[in-house]
């Protein structure tokens, strides 16, 4: 594929704002980029013109658990007993393999449509994810779901602790790698539901690997302060003195103080932030001023979490929320600017995936994982700095373009490697034989 | 034109809020007729059927607090605290408006607010007449009226005076004025209870009980608005102000208590809407509900001025009204009241770490019928046959909508202003399949880039 990309304004690798930029793109990867309205050396190119368009990065949500886009608005404003025992864990059991795979689907479509084109997940069926990512032409870092003996009747696909962990290292063998865009690691959930042993076992089967493990740390106050009960220290500082930090992605660190920020920031950990989520589900609200003070704002990854607890996957609202709530928290108007909660949808998980395999930055060697959003809309109108814009006024839904490593996976509405209509269609369907399988058919409205 | 949507999920927001199914509501004139079941309504023959299949109908969303043609300064002073805002960036260049660039940038959120399901915007804002004309041109509702300040006190009251006549209950109902002085720390006493006074003559010549003219104030903002208060009174002094009923007053509500601002004395009425009200105490609150004092809640606004975080929960435990607000774009920086409901939803959640907190249903009543309320416009709000036909539609076939659990949770939790299809307000169809009727939308953003870079020149020289 080959295509020459031109639009009016750019997001260049050091998060300024770049005027009339031409990208040259060949079969992945950018071949070079001019700016200022410079011609290109390269010609005889597809050519896209975006009049009004801003470039960017393609963004990476790095916190999902994508098929549960099926339990989207089962449940919200309840407490969290009511919410796991009376309607996730009632319904989520009935999930079979076809149902997560077309709930990835539509999962893949909607981050698509957002100007998404990598995705970090921890979920069950991660062979039908990858299947979904494969298909779709996305990339993604899968790291399938480990759960322990005490909440192993919840999980839909294995029913012993041994049967998820085979499952993963399959996925592992047969995805890890595949078209360098589906990588593979382990996910045991958390150390307050996978125990010691098995925590140990799979963080020396991915360390050998050569991959890593994908973790909920210090998410809830009752986890820190129950986990100080039992073991004398915080659930990071747990998996720090079991020596295997090195080898994970932590998600949330909610609760932190400066020693743990230190600990996650010396040993290089990606922090997988998701502020809507800890809002709603009321986990709270990490301390993001204090990871960029302690020098640990690169490994900060913006994520959505799950459908259930959010309820979209639209990046670009966790990068307004993190640019406006800590001014308010903190009564700071110049803390977390605009530029610095760009990078954390962007830079900084693209490189938690391995070197070369998604674009850190719009320069010649890079991936093409590009997005372009139309800033000619009313509500970006008129445009003063694009880059405040981008942040402040724009949704998902104003991305105009999105392309995987030079492959154009939607542009203007139209999706090119998937059937929308059949995936709303089967969404619908699935997920009300999964509620009636569930006997909860009352909490399925369905659409006609 | 008579209008009907058939076959649509519909939000009545009457009562708790429930979804009928199948159903189809008619507008005749600009009035809704009609509400019920598809197979037992009759369509007025001639009426515009809009299909509403795959649509979920509701009340158009009231925003109660904005600055319209701000719409202008879009990014413009991002990441700075409120008074180096207000003082170094904003009035200076607010300034060199004229008319014309204001009506411009009025139009503009007029139809920013239609393309985004809002059918009422809340406006304090200069040459608010020309901002009136605009809005009504696009055809949505205004709450309006001049920001009455103490180093324009003579020209103020004669806005204020010109806007009430010129524009309250006009234009077929769709705007209405109310008196805005702009705050306690840039309104002197005399001034401020001269707005008082005036609001009330002001409803006696112009309003009634159903269409009244109203306060609207910026209230305990940030943490330093009392202080600042405080401070201003030695300049007011100087001017020959009395400024005890500062002296003797703890805060902003009591002060503002102690004025008598909160009811119109004539019809007893009480008829304030705060905009804000972040930094409150116990007693504030207490103040506020004993008084019957409205509050616009503007969380996005709020957090981005770094002002804070308003004690929403409770204001709603002390059963206060309230409504939500955008305000303006330079501090949001949109008028999307669905970016608005969904931050309402999950920031109160957080703070409290309470995630029962503030539920979706009652977000979505905030930005409808409380809203209303909180504007004292007791005909829009909620679709009922006899009220006035101000309603959208959102199209839920997305995939950021799919599957449908719960309608509800989906338009505070999921949707987006883009997911608008229809808009209309007064009867009348202004955005249809998100294209908007009333306006040349590529010729009005000519000219708001034009007007914005003409406005930049200005302050250079």
């Amino acid at each position: 594929m080959e295509y020459l990309l031109q639009a009016r304004w750019m997001i260049s690798p050091d998060f300024k704002v770049a005027k009339n930029p031409s990208v040259v793109i060949e079969d992945e990867v950018i071949v070079e980029v001019a700016v200022n309205g410079a011609t290109p050396s390269t010609r005889g190119h597809d050519r896209k013109s975006f009049e009004k368009g801003l470039l960017c990065p393609a963004f990476v949500n790095a916190h999902t658990h994508l098929p549960e886009t099926l339990l989207r608005g089962l449940c919200d404003d309840k407490s969290l007993h009511e919410w796991l025992f009376d309607y996730i864990w009632k319904v989520e059991p009935q999930m079979t393999n076809q149902d997560a795979k077309i709930g990835a689907i539509l999962g893949c479509a909607e981050l698509i449509a957002s100007g998404c084109v990598g995705f970090i997940d921890q979920y069950f069926y991660a062979a039908e994810i990858a299947e979904a990512v494969f298909e779709t032409g996305m990339k993604a870092y899968l790291f399938p779901s480990i759960f322990g003996e005490d909440t192993i009747q919840y999980n839909p696909e294995s029913s012993t602790v041994e049967e998820s962990f085979e499952r993963a290292k399959e996925v592992y063998a047969k995805w890890n790698g595949k078209e360098k865009r589906i990588f593979v690691g382990f996910g045991p959930h958390a150390p307050f539901t996978v125990s010691e042993e098995w925590l140990s076992q799979i963080a020396s089967t991915a360390a050998s690997l050569r991959t890593k493990i994908h973790i909920h740390l210090n998410e809830t106050q009752r986890e820190v302060k129950e986990a100080k009960e039992q073991w004398g220290m915080t659930p990071i500082e747990k998996v720090a003195d079991m020596r295997i930090l090195e080898h994970c992605l932590a998600a949330h660190c909610i609760h932190v103080t400066d020693k743990e920020i230190a600990l996650l920031r010396d040993a290089k950990v990606p922090i997988l932030h998701c502020p809507q989520s800890n809002l709603k589900v009321a986990a709270g609200i990490a301390p993001i001023p204090k990871y960029l003070a302690a020098g640990a704002g690169e490994l900060i990854c913006l994520g959505t979490d799950g459908q259930a607890s959010n309820n979209n996957l639209d990046i670009l609202e966790e990068v307004m929320l993190t640019a406006i709530l800590h001014k308010g928290l903190h009564n700071d108007p110049t803390s977390v600017t605009a530029a610095e909660a760009l990078q954390m949808a962007t830079r900084n998980p693209a490189q938690v995936f391995p070197k070369g395999s998604f674009c850190r930055g719009i320069k010649p060697g890079e991936k093409a994982d590009l997005v372009v959003f139309d800033l000619s809309k009313v509500h970006l109108t008129p445009i003063l700095d694009p880059l405040s814009n981008l942040v402040y006024s724009a949704h998902g839904s104003d991305a105009q373009l999105t392309m995987s490593n030079g492959k154009i996976l939607y542009e203007n509405g139209q999706f090119q490697t998937l059937d929308i209509k059949a995936v709303l269609q089967n969404a619908s369907a699935v997920t009300r034989e999964m509620c009636r399988r569930a006997g909860m058919e009352q909490s399925f409205s369905g659409l006609k | 034109m008579d209008l009907a949507i058939l076959n649509a999920r519909i939000l009545p927001m009457v009562d708790s809020p429930h979804v009928m199914k199948d159903t189809t509501i008619v507008v005749e004139g600009d009035t809704i007729t009609d509400i019920g079941l598809s197979t037992k309504v009759s369509v007025p023959r001639g009426a515009y059927r809009i299909d509403g299949a795959g649509k979920v109908v509701l009340p158009g969303l009231i925003n109660t607090h904005s600055h319209a043609a701000m719409t202008l300064l879009r990014g413009y002073a991002d990441d700075m605290k409120l008074d180096e805002w207000l003082n170094k960036w904003i009035w200076p260049l607010e300034a060199k408006m004229t008319p014309d660039d204001i009506a411009v940038g009025a139009k503009l959120a007029a139809v920013e607010s239609a393309l985004a399901g809002s059918t009422v915007i809340t406006s304090m804002y200069w040459s608010i007449v020309a901002e009136g004309k605009a809005i009504a041109e696009v055809g949505i509702r205004g709450m309006l009226g001049p920001p009455c300040v103490s180093w324009r006190s003579k020209e103020s009251v004669e806005e204020a005076k010109e806007a009430a006549r010129e524009l309250h209950g006009k234009y077929d109902g769709l705007l209405r004025v109310a008196m805005m002085p702009h705050a306690p720390y840039s309104v002197d006493p005399d001034l401020m209870a001269r707005m008082r006074t005036l609001a009330n003559e002001m409803n006696a010549k112009y309003g009634s009980l159903e269409c009244p003219v109203i306060m609207h104030t910026h209230v305990a903002e940030t943490q330093d608005d009392w202080q600042n208060t405080v401070n201003q009174t030695q300049e007011w002094e100087k001017n020959g102000i009395d400024t005890s009923a500062i002296h003797e007053s703890s805060s902003v509500v009591d002060y503002l208590d102690r004025l008598g601002m909160f009811k119109n004395a004539e019809t007893g009425v009480e008829d304030f809407l705060g905009a804000h009200c972040v930094w409150l105490s116990a007693k504030d609150i207490q103040i506020m509900r004993d008084n019957g004092v409205h509050a616009a809640h503007n969380p996005d606004s709020n957090l981005k001025l770094a002002s804070g975080i308003a004690p929403l929960p409770e204001l709603e435990s002390a059963g206060i009204t309230i409504g939500l607000g955008t305000d303006s774009a330079c501090s949001n920086n949109v008028l999307d009241m669905f970016n608005s409901m969904r931050l309402t939803a999950l920031l109160h959640k957080g703070k409290m770490l309470d995630p029962q907190v503030l539920p979706a249903e009652r977000v979505l009543q905030l930005a409808t019928i409380e809203g209303a309320r909180a504007l004292l416009w007791n005909q829009i709000g909620s679709l009922e046959a006899g009220k006035k036909a101000d309603l959208i539609t959102v199209d839920f076939r997305k995939p950021h909508l799919s599957p449908l659990h719960n309608e509800i949770s989906h338009l505070v939790y999921a949707a987006h202003g883009s997911d608008v299809s229809e808009t209309i307000v007064n009867g009348k169809l202004i955005v249809e399949k998100r294209k908007i009727l009333t306006v040349d939308v590529p010729k009005l953003l000519e000219e708001a880039e034009r007007t914005k870079d003409n406005l930049l020149q200005r302050i250079m020289e």
